[in-house]
């Protein structure tokens, strides 16, 4: 049989080619789809709704809940998921389980830490800031030369849900009777309030958003002290021109006696769309691309995921030293490793889902 | 972290952004997340989805 895998991760071919080399009777095709909200989505819904499309297609976490209104997703457990569910980061694999189901196969995530630049926070007499406290008054001293901390996005708002989140914000929760929404709790609030001064106060740019050409065309000429993101940044950072060696990171600013130490910003799946003829092949087919060593190798070297799903196995190509830890032993995505589970694995998942919330 | 994601993550992403842009012209963020509450509650709804808010 052959599989078809729709994602617009690059050269995912490559990874599949390294299980089909094992799997003569189970082949995986891959065609590349626009990245979710660009087309890709448009492409699977589309597909879906003529009753056809692939066998596994690449759905971001929080797109997950999406898929699942329309029916879109195989229930994975019915053919096993459930006895790999110890493989993954706890807090991943809660997020791919909804109403007692599991509806898409952890594939990468995004634990936020800081980017920064040592030689422009010298500049007044700083070094990264361990809180947001830290990081505005920080921020204040960089004006004065012609330096930001940071820009503040208004177009992609993830970033600010990722911060609320750190805070300890939890807006949708799924119950028996329907779901419940909190946006102005205390978290989110106080996290609007301080990004509302950090604005009002001039010491974030909101001309142009992480990764833009404005924004590199700064972080080249050293306008920015630092970015704080999703671990997949590194290598966007280390693309500023003239950038080399000149970066470090370290673990994102805390907000004080609340919420958690880092956060989330952005993760895939590999999901089973409700088509498939082969779901427990597609599953399998999955759980090794995602899971295991040859498939995380892969997946890093040709297709450059963000951070890998299974403590404990973070990828060979990142277990090695880089200019981000300035040639020490630490290397930069252990750092933002460290800080995720301290924050995120151990504190339990959300509750079982409710039948009634789809 | 105790976090969920939800059906019309996407058209509450818009919601916020939208809102964000405002901030120019004195719309802060704090307004900006009272309105949007408002109005992801209405697109649950739209969709046939039940919703609450949650009782202090």
């Amino acid at each position: 049989m052959t599989l078809t895998y729709w994602s617009w991760l690059k050269n995912v071919q490559k990874v599949a080619d390294i299980w089909n080399a094992s799997h003569p009777n189970v082949q995986v095709e891959t065609v590349w789809i626009p990245s979710g909200n660009r087309g890709g989505y448009s492409k699977l819904y589309a597909a879906l709704a003529a009753g056809g499309g692939p066998d596994l297609a690449q759905v971001e976490m929080r797109t997950v809940p999406e898929f699942m209104l329309v029916n879109g997703l195989v229930d994975l457990s019915r053919y096993g998921a459930r006895d790999y569910a110890n493989r993954y980061d706890p807090a991943l694999w809660s997020q791919v389980s909804f109403s007692g189901g599991v509806y898409g196969i952890p594939q990468d995530s995004g634990p936020m830490a800081t980017f920064y630049r040592p030689d422009v926070l010298a500049k007044v007499g700083a070094s990264a800031p361990a809180t947001w406290e830290e990081w505005a008054a920080v921020g204040q001293e960089l004006r004065s030369v012609d330096a930001y901390i940071d820009c503040f996005s208004l177009a992609d708002t993830s970033y600010f849900v990722s911060f609320a989140a750190q805070a300890g914000a939890r807006w949708l929760r799924p119950a028996e009777d329907g779901w419940v929404i909190n946006m102005t709790d205390d978290s989110t609030l106080k996290v609007a309030r301080f990004f509302d001064r950090a604005i009002d106060d001039g010491i974030v740019t909101t001309a142009y958003g992480p990764f833009t050409p404005g924004w590199y065309a700064a972080a080249s000429s050293g306008e920015f002290a630092s970015l704080t993101s999703g671990s997949w940044a590194d290598a966007l950072v280390q693309s500023v021109s003239g950038g080399a060696g000149k970066w470090r990171v370290a673990p994102m600013p805390i907000w004080d006696s609340t919420g958690y130490g880092s956060s989330y910003l952005g993760g895939s799946t590999a999901a089973v769309l409700a088509n498939s003829k082969h779901p427990r092949e597609a599953l399998e087919f999955a759980v090794w691309m995602t899971s295991t060593q040859a498939g995380i190798d892969a997946e890093i070297a040709n297709s450059g995921i963000g951070w890998s799903p299974v403590p404990g196995m973070i990828g060979a190509a990142r277990e090695k030293p880089s200019d981000f830890s300035g040639g020490k032993t630490t290397t930069r995505t252990s750092s933002c490793q460290r800080v995720s589970r301290r924050t995120w694995t151990g504190l339990g998942g959300p509750s079982p889902r409710s039948p009634s919330t789809f | 972290m105790d976090w969920s994601w939800w059906p019309v993550t996407t058209q509450s992403f818009n919601i916020l952004s939208d809102g964000f842009r405002r901030k120019a012209s004195g719309t802060s963020f704090v307004d900006t997340v009272v309105a949007a509450e408002q109005q992801i509650m209405t697109a649950f709804r739209n969709k046939g989805l039940t919703i609450r808010k949650e009782q202090a």
